[in-house]
This record gives C-alpha cells, structure tokens and sequence, in this order.
C-alpha cells in the first residue's frame, strides 16, 4: 500500500521559553516490510535538524531551539511502501519457548523494562497465567493473551498517562494503544514470551476497529502495537487495542522494550511555561503521478532531512533484529 | 575568555570582601561608641547603622535591635542576616571555591582560613570582650586578602571583576553612610562619624588640618581624588577596569558608558550643584544611580541561573502528549 | 618535579637533629628505658614483624630489600615524637588547601582531612617497568572490546569470546553509547587500574576503572606535602615526579578532538561544588589550564556544544567529565537531572563534541565482565597477558556457584557494580551471619555477583603514632589513552589502617602513601 503520512506536532507556551531539546522517532523504519520512499522533517522556529539511528534502530531526529520561542511546531511528512506482512506464525509448541539460546538471543525482551514491570504485584502475571494455561502452541497463546488484554482494558482516552504501572492499569481497566501495548507484553513476558513495544502509524479512522476502514485519508494520532518472537518463525505482530492483525495499513516508526525507547517527542526546554500540545497524524493513499510541491511550502531557509544519513547503521541494527 | 559564571562570582567576590570590611567597622565603631551612651541614645545609634548598611529590612524581620549584644550578633553571625560577617565570609569562600581553579590558590587559602577561623569564634559564641579580638582578626585575614589580589594575582578578567564587585560596593556604602548621616534623626549631621565609617578620618585630618566640619566630610567622600575610598576614585577605578574587560572580551561596554557617564557628572559638578539645591534628593538619586549600574552589570555578564526551572514535554501515542514537572 | 631539595630550603633539617628534637615515647612495651638516648639502628621499626604475605621493605628473614635500604636507615632515625609532629604539618597543610574527601556514612556527608602515611612506597624501576607493559596491555584490549561494542561490529561478542547477555545486562552498559563515534577509538581516556601483589609478590589486577576513576589529584598534593615535609628523604633518591600530571591528560584530551581541531577546546565539567571530589575537579582544570564548567554553563545551539562566557558562546571540543553518565543530558536520561547539558547526546551522535571518558564504559568495568580480560587480551592482541587477574568464579554460571559457595568462608564476595568496598564480603573475616546473608544475596542475583579467591595484600610499614607497623596497600595507577596510551609513573597507594585489614579504601578510613616510582639508573 502506497501511504503518505503527514504528522504535525505543535507545542505552545504561555510565556517564552528557551533552550529546547528535543529527540523526535517519527521516521518510519526501512526494511523488507516497508519501503520509505522520502521523509523530511521540518522546524518553526527552524534550526539544524540532526538526524542518528539509537540502538534500537529506530531514527532519531534531534531538534533543538535555543533562542526564546512560545510555540514549537514539527512537521513530519513521509512517503512510504508497505508491504504484505508474513504468514501468521506456525504451530510451535509452547515448550519451544524454554529453549535456552532462544531465551538467551531475546533476554531483553524477556526481562522487565521500566515501563513494563509486572513484577511490582501479582495480578498481571497471575491473570497471564490463567489465560493461557490450556495453550499447547504459541499462536493460541498469543492470541489469549491479547483476548485477556481486551477483556482487562477498554479504550478511553485520557484515562491514563506515561508512568503509568501494570498493575495500575489493570485497577483502571481503562488506556489507550499504548496501555494495551504494555499489559500485552507484560504478560507475555511474564509466561516466558519474548515481546516488543512498536510505536508506528495506522491507516484507519478508528484505531480501536482496523480492520473495516474505507477511508481515502484519516486524522489521527500516532499508534502503538507489540511484536511476540515465535521460535522458528522470527517477530510477529499484533495489535491489541483493536484485536486485529498487523497489515498494510500499520507502519512501522521502531520497536524496544517498551514506549520509553521510542516515544514520538522526548525533550526539555528552560523556563516556567505551561504548555498546550497539539498533535495530528494525517494518513491517505498516494496519488499514482508525483504530488506537485505542497501549497504550504514556506519560502525562509530552513533544515530539511532526508533519507538515513549513515549509510551502515541500519544495516547493522537490521541484523540485531532478526 | 571568562566564563559568565566565574564573572558573577568574582563580581559577588569582590562585593562580599567590602561588605566584610564595612560591617566590621562598623562594629568596630558600634563597639567603642555606645558604651558611652544612654539607652535611647544607644537604640538610635543602633539604628542608623543598621540603615548605613542597608540592612532596615533584614533587622525588622529579626525584631528589636535593642542591646549591644544583639546588634553584635546580628551583625557579626546572624546565617539569616545576608551582612552580617560570617553569611559575607561564608559567599566570599563559596564563589572561590567554584571559581578556584583561575584565581590564585594563596588567595583560596586565605579566605578558606578566614572562613574556618571565624567559624571556630562563632561556633563558641563569642563574649563580647573576645569582640575586639575577633574583628581585629578579620580585618588582619581582609589585609591578606587584598594583599593577594593585588600582589599575586594575575591581571585578567578575574581580577577585573573583583575590583569592579569592590568599587561598586563600596561606593554603595559611601553614598548609602552620607544619605544615612544627611536624614539622621538627632538632626546632626556627624563628620567625625562619617570618615570613622570609611577609615578616612586620618587622611582628612592630613589632608584639611582641621577637626571635619559636615560639608567638608561628605565633600571629601564624594570628590576627593587623593582618597582610594572616595566615590570619585572608586567610579575611575571601575571604569577601568571595565575599560580593559572591553579590550580584552569585547563585553560591557553597557556598563562602562554608564559608569563613565557618573564619573563625568561628578567631575563636572553637576552633583555637586543639585547637593546645594537640595542634598537628601540628589544623594538619594545618586544611590540609585550606583543601584542601577550594578544591576546593569549583571545584566551584561548573564551568568546561568542557579535553579534553573527545567520542564520535560513529550508526546504519547493514542493521545496528543503532555509536559513534565521540573 | 624540580629537585625537591631546591624547592623547600627551610627544610634542611637533618635526621640527626630530628632524634635530638623531639621526646621518646614513654612506651615501655618496646624494652626502651624512657631517658636512654636510642641507637640509631633501634626505634620506629624496632620490633616490625611483617605479617602474613609479601612485605614490600623487608624480606622474610627481616632484612631490607634493597630498595628500601636507604629509606629504612632515614626512618629508624626519627622518633614517633618527629614522625607526629611531621603528620601533624602535612595535616595543617592538607586542611589550610582544602585538600579533603567526604565520607557518606550518615545522611550528611562529613569532610575529612585527607590521610597520608609518611612512610612512602617504592617502587623500583624494573619493576614498574613490568607494571607499565602491562596495564598498557590491559587498558588497549579494554579499549578495543569497547571501541568494538559500540562502534564496531561487535566482533568479541560475535566470536563467544564474552557472552552477549552479559555485557547488554551490565549496569554499566549504555544502549545511548551505540554508535557514538570516538576519535582513534579511545574510550578509556582515564583509567584506574586496581592491582596488588599476591602472597609471592605477583602483580595482580584487583578491579578496572574505566569510568571515573578519582584519586590523582591526592597522588599531586601527597607528592607535593611530602616533599615540603621531608624534603630530606628525596636527597638519596632520584623519584620520578608527578607534577606533570595535567599537561600530560591536556594533551591526552587535546588529542581526542573531533576532526583533529587545531588548539582545541577543552573543558572539565563537574556536578558542582557540593560533590565529593570537587577539589581534584578544580585540581584537574587548574592543572590543565583549562575552564572548570558546571552543566549550567553549557549550552547546545544547532548540534554545537558551547560554553557561556561573557563574550557570549564559545565552541567547546572536548569536555572531560566527572559527571556520571546518567546526568549528562536530561533529554535522554533524568528530566530533572540539571548537572548535565539537554542535547549534548544529539551532538555527540553527530560527532561535533568529544566527551571523556566515553560513554558506556561501565559495560567494561562490570566485575563480571572483568573476568573476561585475560581472553579479551588474547583475542584482540593475540597476547598473553602480563598481568594476571586474581582467580574469579562468575556466580551465575550454575557450575562455578555452586562450588564457590560451597567454600564461601574463604572467598570474596563482590557485587559487581559497587565501587569503593561497598558490599564486599571477606570469608575469612565473616561471622556466619555475614556469610548466609552474602549467600543468599547471591542466590538471588546471581548475574551481580562474583566470587574471588583471597588475596593476602602486600604491607609496608605505616605510622600508628607509636612505631612503624606493616599495614596492607593496594596501588591505582593511572592510564592516560588519547592518539597514544602511557602510564602516569606511580600512582595512588592506598593503606589500610588497621593491622591485618585487607580494606584500604579511605571511605573506610583508610590512608595513603606518596609512590615513588625510581628513576633507572638510581639501580
């Protein structure tokens, strides 16, 4: 599926505020999946945009303001190619999962992240383990963890914030993508399942209900999902908040531990400011010809990046991946 | 190159030392002059050096100022008064210490030793008959001070602004004693008082020959140029100073014109002809005028904040993002 | 170091008026009538018995091994009155500089005088020679394995020389480091290299430090009160001095400018005035010439490091650290950490800034890590190492835990993050209590720990303000790596205080001893 991807995200302050620096993951990856044809990210007030891959492999833009400034708006636009995803996952049996060099090549998504900890009670754990007792191969078991998750958590915005523990959630019974990305692999985890935290975009009106979208172009926000490692069959991905499988219509920005290793915008700035955030995700199909150049390009100078600039980096992070 | 931090420090060096010396002559004074008085005499007395020093604020919050030994406390070891010796001493030591490895290490021992010395009489609060002894003690470790900065330090930005801290200050104090002695509340205006104030009694009497007549002290504070703690001396002295920061740094040059503009008023008379018209508004202008190049000062160095207030922003998927607390 | 002779004239007192000057202690114990004038061969070290292990001054039969022989006639000279009188001097001294560390044993930390053993620990010159070829060796196959880490491909990993797990799972391990580029793949700048001498005089490598390794600046000044207070025990000895200690890290730093800037930029950065070693951070930029900045003076604008001056900013190339890597950029670590610079790791991925030590560098010096860099010297230098490491069994291996605990009461428990003592336990010298609870914090995080045979320190005679007894010490040298690696000559000696104790650290109210590292041909 040919998308363009338009995500703007506009901080405004109620007094000046200076020396901002932020790290922005809004770049999608590039891999056999999906195919970013062009990306830039532009900055009001602009500034050198410095562009890296973490260790993760996900892209980091840094953008910093050092001048006086009461908004800070990014711009985001990308063209990119996804692909069909694979086949879903063959029917290991569970008892695949205890190998040891599996264990071993997928520790750090085996031990508990900052914001996936399940061990600070026993519910989620416990909940995990009685959802998938009766599992004999990995595909059910991931499929009832993801059930679980669903009946533990209905969608409501604004119910939670980051920070936000395991076991609190489940006391809240309520989040957003980001909430039933982290119980997932929590629980996962918790039953001996390799499981990692994407943070991407999604196609569709409604993130809670992917699968029947028509749509041309959506307004949304940003989108997080979770990856399980089945033996023999490598990372495959899930979404809980909707149920569905991964296709087309998700891309990919990066996978972690969890959402402290790829949040969107993560930064700082000086000064005593309350702020209001406002953020955007524009989605449509691409046009079969070239766009003409976008009626709103602004004519001062300004930092644009494009493409990955360290030509060996991704290759590597791709390598660590598999 | 300075960094504007040390600059700020080396500033409130400067600053700190002549607040030091000024508090303890006051002390000084305070100590051989109100045991000669009568109650009340003692409590004005009291009062209008707390007002020299700038402290009316500080006192009021602290309550009644009424006996000596409550003036010497107040003055001498007082964490809550930000002019009494031991909070000065203490400033003068911390800025050194975060600025120690530009200024000479001689100059670091010696207000560390000061600092430790004091420590050792307030910790055992001291009687008032160790009072002399602990003041003589300061104004001895304040010599040494200044016996460093002048032999054995090197003539850089560093030293530039601790001189600049110094000149200020001190001109602060002079203007500050003079419109104190002008709005004085027994109606005298007291020469001798004034130059005891400044340690300028001597070289005036040298200078005039004659027992200090009013109009004659506060002319020889403000004017004389044979005097380095007149106004007009210290004003020459900050300029230049500011004058070599500019050559070598490129910086203040704010500050300069307006210290430079001052100098030139008080040399021209200009001063002087609003003192004979109406003193107490032209002094007290003048205080401000000294008040604002400080400020202008600091304005120029922009050192960092101390506490500078940080907040975090990020933005969450699902939902638009938030900020953090600092 | 000019001659020490010609720097302190008043000094000049000679040993035979230091016996006349001072009283004799009234100890009786030592079989001295009170009013007997000494012999000069009889007093301080009258009676010293070296302990269990190797002495570094006398040999098993009690005579004095070569090097020591002069420095050994000069003491048996003195009486405990002089020797108390000259700590007394260096006392004041250290106390008048401000040359102190602080002790966190209660909530507010206290400032001690920094302790300092007059008698001095000799090192001769073949000996160091040995020393040098080997920490060199050490510190470039920890370079090497870091430099592969984070910027390489991961070769020592790839090959099952290290298990990866181990490394990734490391306290010390910075995933932020990945990719983060270093010029000539120096990432220990500064390295403290603990070692010891065994019970047969071997060289033994206790713990790497490859963080921020503190302590040089006490090396300095012990040199520098030394010589003020016995200049006369430099008169038959040719050390090789120490003062140069700054410009040797200013060019070492200057070297680790990116793209090989002309007269770089370097600055030293600390958390403030409040922190422990602030004094060898101000030491340090003074010693260097260079600017002593807190995080609050930096500022980053367009990816460029800079430095608030009341010029405005100016470009900074290499900032040499002592903050720790969690604090440096509030945008990727601590939000409400302010000794550090938002957006200094954006400009170190994009290469425009060089910090020291690197970043990571914990992954190296991780205690469990360390049992692997006798075959990392193998696998990137194609080398035996020269210096040994001392016997370590890795306590998550099931096999190695097993013994280990099966005979704990004569071994060393570490964690494997700790620094500074904190957390060991000496087998020998545990009740059972100590024992089971180091047994069970093991068994609960096997990974953090590691076991180690005993080493019996080596001992030197120490004041105890009475005599000279032998007194356990361990030595850090220092090892700077920039275009090039050396070795600073000599190096911290640590003493423990008490007889027979085998901690030497001075937050555990250990001393220190001037090092004298002997020039060649004094031999």
């Amino acid at each position: 599926m040919k998308l363009d991807i338009r995500y703007r995200m506009h901080f405004r302050y109620s007094e000046p505020v200076r020396e901002s620096q932020n790290e922005v993951r809004v770049r999608p990856r590039d891999d056999e999946t999906q195919r970013v044809v062009s990306f830039r990210l532009t900055n009001e007030p602009p500034t050198k945009v410095l562009s890296a891959f973490d260790y993760w492999g996900t892209a980091v833009e840094q953008v910093g303001v050092r001048i006086a400034h009461t908004a800070l708006e990014l711009t985001a636009e990308t063209s990119v190619d996804t692909l069909p995803r694979p086949a879903p996952p063959p029917d290991t049996p569970v008892e695949a999962l205890a190998d040891p060099d599996f264990r071993a090549r997928h520790f750090e998504f085996l031990d508990p992240s900052p914001h996936v900890d399940w061990q600070t009670g026993d519910s989620v754990a416990a909940r995990a383990a009685a959802a998938t007792h009766s599992a004999r191969s990995v595909p059910d078991l991931l499929a009832a963890v993801v059930a679980e998750v669903r009946g533990a958590l209905r969608y409501e915005s604004g119910a939670t914030d980051i920070g936000v523990s395991l076991e609190e959630l489940l006391a809240g019974g309520a989040g957003v993508c980001q909430d039933f990305a982290h119980l997932a692999i929590g629980m996962l985890r918790s039953v001996g399942v390799p499981a990692r935290y994407v943070s991407g975009y999604l196609f569709a009106a409604d993130e809670t209900a992917a699968g029947d979208e028509t749509a041309e172009m959506v307004s949304v926000q940003t989108h997080a999902w979770i990856e399980a490692a089945v033996p023999g069959a490598g990372w495959c991905a899930f979404d809980p908040t909707n149920g569905g499988t991964v296709g087309e219509r998700h891309v990919v920005i990066g996978c972690a531990r969890d959402y402290g290793d790829v949040p969107p915008v993560r930064g700082v700035f000086m000064g005593g400011a309350t702020a209001e955030v406002e953020a955007e995700v524009v989605i449509g199909k691409r046009p079969a010809v070239e766009p003409a150049p976008s009626p709103g390009a602004r004519s001062w100078p300004r930092a644009v990046t494009q493409g990955p600039p360290l030509g060996s980096r991704p290759q590597q992070h791709q390598q660590q991946q598999q | 190159m300075i960094l504007a931090r040390h600059a700020d420090a080396l500033l409130w060096v400067g600053r700190y030392l002549e607040r030091t010396e000024a508090t303890v002559r006051c002390l000084d004074y305070a100590a051989n002059s109100i045991i000669h008085l009568r109650g009340d005499e003692a409590r004005v007395e009291i009062e209008q050096l707390v007002k020299t020093l700038g402290l009316e604020s500080v006192a009021a919050l602290v309550g009644s100022l009424e006996g000596r030994r409550q003036l010497f406390a107040f003055l001498l070891s007082d964490t809550g008064n930000p002019g009494s010796v031991l909070s000065a001493v203490s400033a003068v030591r911390e800025k050194l210490r975060s600025t120690r490895e530009r200024i000479p290490i001689e100059l670091w021992e010696e207000a560390n030793g000061l600092y430790l010395r004091f420590r050792e009489f307030s910790d055992a609060a001291p009687p008032p008959e160790r009072l002399q002894e602990v003041l003589l003690m300061v104004r001895r470790a304040c010599l040494a001070i200044s016996g460093v900065l002048n032999e054995g330090m090197r003539r850089d930005e560093g030293y530039a602004f601790i001189v600049i801290g110094r000149m200020i200050e001190r001109s602060i104090f002079t203007v500050g004693l003079i419109v104190a002695g002008y709005t004085d509340p027994r109606g005298t205006i007291d020469a001798t008082r004034m130059l005891r104030l400044t340690s300028s009694l001597q070289a005036y009497h040298r200078r005039h020959g004659h027992a200090p007549d009013p109009e004659g002290a506060v002319r020889y504070l403000l004017f004389a140029t044979d005097l380095p703690r007149s106004l007009q001396s210290c004003l020459l002295r900050a300029e230049d100073r500011l004058k070599d920061i500019g050559a070598t740094a490129g910086a203040l040059d704010g500050s300069r014109r307006k210290v430079g503009l001052l100098r030139a008023r008080l040399e021209l008379g200009e001063i002087e002809e609003a003192m004979a018209q109406a003193p107490v508004p032209a002094l007290s202008a003048l205080h401000w005028d000294l008040a604002e190049v400080a400020s202008e000062i600091a304005v120029e160095v922009v050192p960092p904040l101390d506490f500078p207030t940080v907040r975090s922003q990020y933005l969450r998927p699902g939902e638009a993002g938030g900020l953090g607390g600092t | 170091m000019a001659p020490p002779r010609r720097m302190y004239p008043r000094a000049k007192t000679g040993a035979a008026r230091l016996v006349r000057a001072a009283p004799w202690p009234p100890s009786s114990s030592m079989g001295f009538v009170a009013d007997q004038t000494p012999a000069p061969d009889a007093g301080l070290l009258d009676g010293y018995r070296p302990g269990p292990g190797f002495d570094e001054a006398f040999e098993a039969d009690g005579s004095v091994r070569e090097a020591y022989r002069r420095i050994v006639e000069r003491f048996s000279q003195l009486d405990a009155g002089e020797l108390r009188r000259l700590e007394r001097l260096v006392a004041d001294e250290f106390r008048r500089q401000g040359i102190t560390f602080t002790v966190y044993s209660d909530e507010e930390g206290t400032e001690r005088i920094w302790p300092m053993d007059l008698f001095p620990r000799l090192i001769a010159a073949a000996e160091w020679d040995e020393l040098e070829r080997g920490l060199t060796q050490r510190v470039a196959a920890l370079n090497c394995f870091l430099e592969d880490l984070y910027a390489g491909e991961g070769a020592a990993i790839a090959d099952g020389v290290v298990p990866r797990w181990l490394v990734v799972s490391s306290g010390g391990f910075e995933r932020n480091a990945m990719g983060i580029q270093v010029p000539h793949g120096a990432r220990c700048n500064v390295a403290g290299i603990d070692v010891v001498r065994d019970g047969e005089g071997r060289y033994r490598v206790l713990e790497d430090n490859l963080r921020n390794p503190s302590g040089i600046s006490y090396v300095v000044e012990n040199r520098a009160a030394m010589a003020k207070a016995c200049s006369w025990l430099f008169y038959d000895h040719a050390a090789q001095p120490v003062e140069q200690y700054g410009r040797m890290l200013r060019s070492t730093l200057e070297s680790m400018a990116p793209g090989g800037a002309d007269s770089p930029h370097v600055v030293v950065l600390t958390p403030g005035i409040f922190n422990a070693a602030y004094f060898e951070h101000a030491f340090l930029a003074r010693s260097m010439g260079v600017e002593l900045v807190e995080g609050r003076d930096l500022v980053v604008d367009d990816g460029t490091v800079y430095v608030r001056t009341i010029e405005g900013l100016i470009a900074v190339d290499v900032i040499y650290r002592r903050v720790d890597d969690t604090f440096l950029d509030p945008v990727v670590f601590r939000p409400d950490s302010m000794l550090g610079v938002p957006g200094l790791l954006g400009a170190l991925r994009a290469g425009t800034v060089t910090v020291c030590n690197a970043l990571g560098n914990g992954a190296a010096d991780d205690k469990a890590v360390y049992a692997y860099v006798p075959d990392l010297i193998r696998y990137y230098l194609s080398d035996e190492p020269i210096i040994d490491n001392v016997p370590t069994y890795l306590m998550w291996d099931p096999d190695q835990r097993a013994e280990a605990l099966g005979r704990l009461d004569e071994l060393v428990a570490k964690p494997v993050g700790s620094s500074g003592g904190d957390g060991v336990m000496i087998g020998p010298h545990a009740d059972d209590e100590e024992l089971a609870a180091a047994r069970a914090a093991i068994e609960a995080d096997p990974r953090n720990w590691i076991t180690q045979e005993v080493v019996q320190l080596s001992s030197l005679p120490s004041f105890t303000q009475e005599r000279l007894e032998p007194r356990h010490v361990d030595l850090r040298p220092f090892v700077l790596t920039g275009e090039r690696t050396q070795v600073f000559p000599g190096g911290l000696t640590r003493v423990a205080m008490r007889r027979g104790s085998l901690i030497v650290n001075s937050s555990a109210g250990g001393g220190s001893k001037d090092t004298w590292v002997l020039a060649p041909e004094h031999q």
